[in-house]
């Protein structure tokens, strides 16, 4: 069942959050929406959870008119005078399900989640972790095709962060959940998602899977917001670029003036290719890992680039390359 | 952070005020409800005053009555209270915001305000009577209904009311404004309707809060004086005017029996209290006293 978000738009207080959404999520899979805070993501999901009615456009899906997801809050929102069995089975208790299939989904949810033995905690008892997967039970007991999730991994720290994301992949595919999720952490949406939608000052920017928004951004907002990149200010002259720091082809729209997007990773490379791009004295590098941030001086002007570790070296000059012919916005 | 020794220093103006007037008090009338009161040169300590009170049969039905009419009232004003304070925060416009600050004004009116408001309106020589008398609604004064001085006590009943719900209202609005609409809106996600939402998710949440108000509002029902001695009726009398009846009387010899009276009426104003809190820790709700 394939989702659809039709012209959606939220007008509050003579204030647009949200302008003209236009989304087609298909089921089985993870749609990450990344905006900053006040982007509209929080209202977006409330409208798909049904929490608030769009002021102008529709949700619907293939075989249902009247789509509702069930959400994971950013906050967990557990309810304080409930144990985690009462949480869990809330949405099942007000539905007057049997008190026998409770008890048998309730365990089966418990078990899933890895909260079995958690069932009678109240929620202050709990860690943010455990606090998030009875918050993930809660709504997966209610069997959901949609699940909403705002912000879900924000207040958790960096190890439990991935923990979980790779938990809720597990489960996405363990119940061919279609999901929903909003944040404002970049490595958040391309981890879990390979379908992301820049959300910025209620307008969808750009859908692309992470490498291409990465690499590819459609808009100078987009590359602004995404950041880890360089903007280069220049002129162009029949799509060529005039700056201190490259001068040559370019793809672009603009014809006077423009900015040269070379974000840290991907575009720039230390092994030569068929596009030369500027030579440059390494300055400083900072390890993290895999790769290394270098700092490097070309004409006067500093640029980031995230490099392999120890392919360069301080103080001396290289000549880089692009791995394809630059964007200019 | 404060030391121990400073907490200590601190708090001790209001330690030596709560032990020189209260405990003090307490003491001394603990030791002269026991028979020792040199004065009448008794010195024997017994539990006889204690013996008769719980033999007084007049004793006992008006115990029992000012305990009902007690825990009736506040309920009332707990229940009034949580209607109009769920409904102000649900409408949060400027009208419900306007009403709700009207609201609070009668907690700071005393109690002999509306007393004498009531008098003046709803005696059968009021305001409202005449008013009925003037419009042809009634024949006479003596048509309009007893309800000052009557034995079921509405005078009383309408006083609690008039002060006790807005003390309700906001206390409740606090926590209500404090909890927000965070857990409604993820009861209605998950399916609860309006009503499951209040009755499952509200409700307990506010309960300690709500369970706290009626605690002081039964303190305040069951030991108050001036109300039922203005607006009470005399073949149904209320404790505290009955106990303070005996005080005024001049009988220096009834003295201890008075006070075996009045620590049997805090005694059971604190027992009250306690099955209150009980209640509502076993409550939904009562796990961790509300909203944390």
């Amino acid at each position: 069942m394939t989702y659809y978000l039709k012209n959606l738009s939220q007008v509050k207080s003579k204030q647009k959050i949200l302008d003209n959404i236009n989304l087609e999520i298909p089921e089985d899979s993870i749609f990450a929406i990344l905006g900053p805070s006040g982007s509209g993501k929080t209202t977006l999901l409330n409208i798909l959870a049904q929490l608030d009615q769009p002021s102008s456009g529709e949700f619907i899906a293939d075989d249902d008119n009247d789509p509702k997801g069930i959400m994971v809050f950013q906050d967990y929102r557990l309810f304080p005078h409930m144990t985690v069995f009462q949480n869990v089975t809330f949405g099942l208790r007000m539905n007057k399900v049997n008190k026998k299939e409770i008890k048998k989904r309730a365990q089966e949810i418990l078990e899933v989640t890895n909260i079995s033995e958690l069932s009678k905690r109240y929620p202050d008892e709990l860690s943010g972790g455990q606090q998030q997967r009875v918050a993930l039970a809660r709504a997966l007991i209610l069997n959901p095709k949609l699940l909403l999730m705002d912000e879900p991994f924000s207040s958790l720290d960096e190890g439990l962060r991935k923990e979980m994301l790779n938990f809720v992949k597990q489960l996405q595919q363990k119940f061919h959940l279609t999901i929903i999720f909003v944040t404002h952490y970049k490595t958040e949406a391309y981890l879990l998602s390979n379908r992301v939608g820049i959300l910025l000052d209620g307008v969808i920017k750009q859908v692309d899977s992470p490498r291409d928004l990465e690499q590819s951004p459609n808009s100078i907002e987009v590359a602004k917001f995404l950041g880890q990149s360089n903007l280069i200010s220049g002129e162009i002259d029949n799509d060529r670029f005039q700056s201190n720091v490259y001068s040559g082809p370019v793809e672009t729209e603009q014809t006077e003036q423009g900015q040269l997007y070379l974000p840290y990773s991907g575009l720039v490379k230390i092994d030569e290719t068929s596009y030369p791009a500027f030579v440059g004295k390494v300055l400083n590098k900072a390890w993290f890992g895999e790769n290394e941030q270098v700092i490097i001086e070309v004409n006067g002007e500093t640029i980031f680039l995230n490099l392999p570790t120890d392919s360069v070296e301080v103080d001396h000059n290289y000549p880089f390359y692009f791995k394809k012919i630059p964007k200019v916005f | 952070m404060l030391t121990k020794k400073k907490l200590v220093l601190l708090l001790s103006p209001f330690y030596l005020f709560f032990i020189l007037f209260f405990v003090s008090a307490i003491i001394r009338s603990f030791i002269t409800s026991l028979g020792y009161y040199p004065i009448l040169d008794q010195t024997k300590i017994s539990l006889n005053n204690y013996l008769d009170v719980f033999h007084d049969k007049m004793f006992l039905t008006i115990c029992l009555r000012t305990m009902v009419f007690a825990i009736i009232s506040a309920l009332f004003a707990c229940a009034l209270g949580l209607i109009i304070a769920n409904y102000f925060n649900q409408k949060n416009s400027r009208v419900s915001g306007f009403f709700y600050k009207v609201s609070q004004l009668p907690v700071m009116l005393p109690h002999i305000f509306i007393v004498l408001a009531l008098l003046q309106l709803l005696s059968q020589t009021g305001l409202i009577p005449s008013l009925l008398v003037h419009l042809g609604l009634i024949k006479s004064y003596s048509d309009f209904p007893l309800i000052l001085n009557d034995q079921k006590q509405i005078g009383i009943f309408l006083t609690y009311l008039w002060k006790e719900t807005p003390y309700v209202i906001v206390t409740l609005i606090l926590v209500l404004r404090q909890i927000g609409s965070k857990y409604q809106a993820v009861s209605l996600n998950l399916g609860a309707s309006k009503w499951q939402t209040f009755w499952h998710v509200t409700l307990p949440l506010v309960q300690p809060a709500l369970v706290n108000a009626f605690i002081i509002n039964f303190s305040f029902n069951f030991g108050s004086y001036e109300v039922p001695f203005l607006l009470g009726n005399q073949q149904k009398e209320l404790l505290p005017v009955y106990v303070y009846d005996l005080y005024v009387q001049g009988d220096i010899t009834q003295i201890p029996h008075v006070m075996s009276l009045n620590l049997v009426l805090s005694l059971a104003s604190i027992i009250i209290a306690a099955v209150a809190i009980l209640i509502s820790r076993k409550l939904p709700g009562g796990h961790n006293g509300g909203v944390r």
